[in-house]
């Protein structure tokens, strides 16, 4: 009898444990969802390619949990190590909204879903860039997203569901430049900071890579609204580039830098009328050569003096704790429940 | 010294001198203005076009440009008198205006309004003939309800506004009565304009009261097929009505407006306007936009009669042909009676119903279908793009010039081509026609392409072997 009960309690427990570890997986899901991060990539076809090649470039989007309906696709590269052919869509937007348009070191198009029955979801292509190659270079050089790129989401507050972006990079071999590394002009007035060189990574690095591991934060301050001019200010490493858009009806651009506490701050040039409000703030990592986006929605007006205040950070909500460690305490602390009952079972029953 | 100088004295001379300089001053100054235009006109750069033939891009529309409107240039169905010329057309679209003060719809008010469709039915029984489906401005304010009986003012009571355009989208999308799929209907046209009510975004006259209405009845209509319901139709691209509309949260299904803009370039630059005001809004993003009405000037002007009018249509299908509106409506499809100087694309019937230079565009630019394939080298006056479909390349290009005059002779060069024999044709709008036949021993074949004033040409390469 004594052996019945302590068996039925060990089947019991061991069934529970799974049942335990798939409620949890679950919610983590939940949790997951929650927290939405799309994030953009640009894969060149080669490592490397000779002065008067055309390397093209894919645009890729993973929309994580998202549905998206319009991306914004804008990039800068140095105009003298590459000219612009040309921009069009990928596979996985149906639609060009805005056709491409290519200029010196700059190259821009819109696209979007078929339909809001039919967003763009998950991992894949949304533009194709072509870049003819015109000087050698000794270090890898960048094609990067420019700050006005934007993704809109369905349902999303902010709109703009973009957290993070990486650049892409080739070596261009052959011409006679080679020697002059690292390159050092900008590629357009907003980045007015010599270009970085990121390393180049692998697609699936790229992709896979957390939306955000440094330290961007935004915070919209409307407490300090006197005229239609809260104070945006945040976080983010020192020296980065950070460059603000306020999405009004005139949307208003600003850049500044990350000072040496790495605190940036800045108000709106134009007053901004009552109404609400999307901010979008990208940073460019000096050193890094990447660029990370957050956003957040704040209201003008909504009282006097306006109380609203809105925090965002690069990594969404907050998470607490992780799936691994989760699973790890779950499963020690099932075994301690089975190891302890067992004991029970045999001194008592 | 002069006679005057001789002859008079130096009070009377001085006079005369101050009164030539504030005549003169104005003409010199209009002359120098005049110079400067012309002179800043003349610069641009010209093309020299590349052709990649390997460079794949996204499939060409053709469907966006087969939109016609028409005027109400008569108080009838003006599309029957020209039903084979508008047919040959291939309209995707055709939209109309004036449907309530030219058709006697309405009569009544209140509980005493009655409903006679069947001589606007005729007009689009007309349109429905030439294979296209209709979009119907609701316009303008049926004199029985409106303030003062005048048709370009509010009217007395709002729910009969509402009940009017409910009775119109019953009749036409309703299943029960006309049972036309995928119907637009447009509330107003160009109420922004004085000759239309002179509507703003706030006071009496109030646009957004206006289209509240017209969606009130939108959304009472019952038993219909699918429908669309948009605006603002104004005059131009106007920020403040488009983001009242977008913001308005009255149904918008789709969004339009007016382009009278002599540069072709602005068609490209208003798209990208709309879609970044529209960014915030990610569902507005995805409904269709039209223009409702283009043209290089909202004035009657002999120069629709000519190949400039050709051109500058071809120039600006040339700017939306990647990622532009769901129609872009050419306005309009028939002069009115009389008129020697008229927007039509065809005359009117009492002149011939002769088809002037730019009612061939349209199937011209039809040949381009495919998929569009990477040019570089555009220039500031001839423009252009190419395809690829089966067998074989075609690059399509026009020289508009805003002043007029200009011609180039433009480099042209296909890449990445197969070497072997191809047949090469050259076939201009309004020209020659010539095919040979040619051997492209590499990869690359050159030309160099004449282009007249306000020419427009399709180069053609067909691997024959």
């Amino acid at each position: 009898m004594k052996n019945v009960l302590l068996i039925l309690v060990g089947i019991i427990l061991l069934v529970s444990v799974p049942i335990l570890v798939f409620f949890v997986g679950q919610r983590q899901e939940l949790r997951n969802k929650a927290a939405p991060a799309t994030t953009l990539s640009i894969q060149p076809n080669t490592p490397s390619i000779a002065v008067g090649e055309t390397v093209i470039w894919k645009i890729i989007i993973n929309t994580a949990e998202n549905k998206v309906a319009t991306a914004k696709v804008s990039l800068i590269f140095d105009q003298t190590k590459f000219e612009a052919q040309s921009i069009t869509k990928g596979a996985l937007a149906p639609k060009i909204l805005t056709q491409g348009t290519v200029g010196a070191g700059t190259a821009t198009i819109t696209v979007a879903a078929e339909s809001t029955t039919k967003p763009i979801i998950g991992q894949g292509e949304i533009a194709i860039l072509r870049l003819k190659a015109l000087s050698g270079s000794a270090t890898p050089v960048a094609v990067q997203f420019a700050p006005d790129t934007f993704v809109g989401g369905f349902g999303e507050t902010p709109t703009n569901v973009l957290t993070s972006s990486q650049p892409g990079s080739v070596t261009i071999t052959g011409g006679s430049d080679l020697a002059a590394a690292p390159t050092t002009s900008a590629p357009t007035p907003v980045v007015s900071s010599p270009t970085p060189i990121p390393t180049t990574k692998p697609l699936e690095n790229l992709v896979a890579q957390p939306a955000s591991s440094s330290a961007l934060t935004l915070t919209v301050d409307t407490e300090a609204t006197r005229g239609g001019k809260p104070v945006i200010k945040g976080t983010a490493p020192v020296g980065a580039t950070i460059t603000i858009v306020i999405h009004a009806t005139t949307p208003q651009t600003q850049v500044v830098t990350a000072d040496t506490n790495g605190k940036w701050e800045t108000t709106p040039t134009t007053a901004l009328k009552n109404g609400t409000y999307t901010v979008v703030v990208t940073a460019l990592h000096q050193t890094a050569g990447t660029t990370e986006t957050v956003s957040s929605s704040f209201t003008i007006g909504g009282g006097i003096g306006g109380a609203d205040i809105t925090e965002a950070t690069g990594e969404g909500l907050p998470e607490s704790g992780s799936t691994e460690t989760t699973l790890v305490l779950l499963l020690v602390g099932s075994l301690i429940l089975v190891f302890g009952g067992m004991t029970f079972a045999k001194k008592y029953i | 010294m002069n006679i005057l100088e001789r002859d008079a004295s130096p009070k009377i001379t001085s006079l005369v001198s101050f009164i030539a300089a504030l005549f003169f001053l104005p003409l010199l100054l209009f002359a120098a203005y005049q110079s400067i235009t012309l002179i800043t006109r003349a610069i641009g750069t010209p093309a020299n076009i590349v052709v990649d033939t390997k460079a794949i891009l996204e499939p060409i529309k053709t469907d966006f440009y087969h939109a016609f409107a028409q005027g109400g240039e008569e108080a009838e169905d003006m599309i029957g008198p020209v039903l084979s010329e508008t047919r040959a057309l291939k309209p995707k679209i055709i939209r109309i205006d004036h449907i309530y003060d030219y058709y006697n719809v309405v009569g009544g008010s209140g509980g005493g309004m009655s409903f006679d469709f069947s001589r606007l039915d005729a007009a689009v029984n007309s349109i429905l003939a030439t294979g296209a489906k209709p979009l119907l401005a609701l316009s303008y304010m049926p004199a029985s309800i409106a303030k003062g009986g005048a048709v370009i003012n509010p009217p007395n009571d709002w729910n009969d506004w509402a009940t009017v355009v409910q009775k119109t989208i019953e009749h036409y999308s309703g299943k029960g009565e006309k049972n036309l799929g995928g119907v637009y209907y447009e509330v107003w046209n160009e109420p922004d304009l004085a000759s239309f009510g002179s509507w703003k975004l706030s006071g009496e006259k109030n646009y957004l009261e206006l289209y509240k209405y017209a969606a009130e009845g939108a959304k009472r209509a019952s038993n219909t097929n699918w429908f669309y319901l948009g605006g603002p139709a104004t005059t131009g691209l106007y920020k403040n009505w488009i983001m009242a509309l977008a913001s308005s949260g009255y149904r918008a299904d789709f969004f339009s407006w007016h382009s009278y803009l002599p540069d072709p370039i602005r068609y490209t630059t208003d798209q990208a306007n709309f879609i970044t005001w529209m960014l915030p809004y990610p569902w507005h993003t995805l409904k269709p936009t039209l223009i409702t009405e283009f043209g290089f000037t909202g004035d009657k002007s002999s120069l629709y009669n000519s190949t400039y009018a050709a051109a500058y249509t071809a120039a600006v299908i040339r700017q939306m042909i990647s990622g532009g509106p769901a129609y872009v409506f050419s306005f309009e499809l028939k002069d009115g009676p009389g008129q020697s100087n008229g927007w039509g694309l065809v005359a009117h019937q009492n002149a011939g119903k002769k088809p002037k230079p730019r009612y061939w565009v349209y199937a011209f630019i039809d040949q381009m279908a495919g998929n569009r394939l990477q040019v570089t080298g555009e220039g500031t006056w001839v423009t252009g793009f190419a395809s690829t479909k089966e067998k074989t390349i075609r690059l399509f290009l026009v020289n508009f010039d805003r002043s007029g005059s200009h011609v180039e002779t433009v480099p042209v060069k296909f890449t990445n081509l197969d070497p072997g024999a191809y047949s090469y044709r050259q076939h201009y709008l309004f020209g020659t026609d010539t095919t040979t036949q040619i051997t492209i021993p590499d990869t690359i074949s050159e030309q160099k392409i004449y282009m007249g004033t306000h020419s427009v040409v399709i180069i053609e390469l067909t691997k024959t072997d």
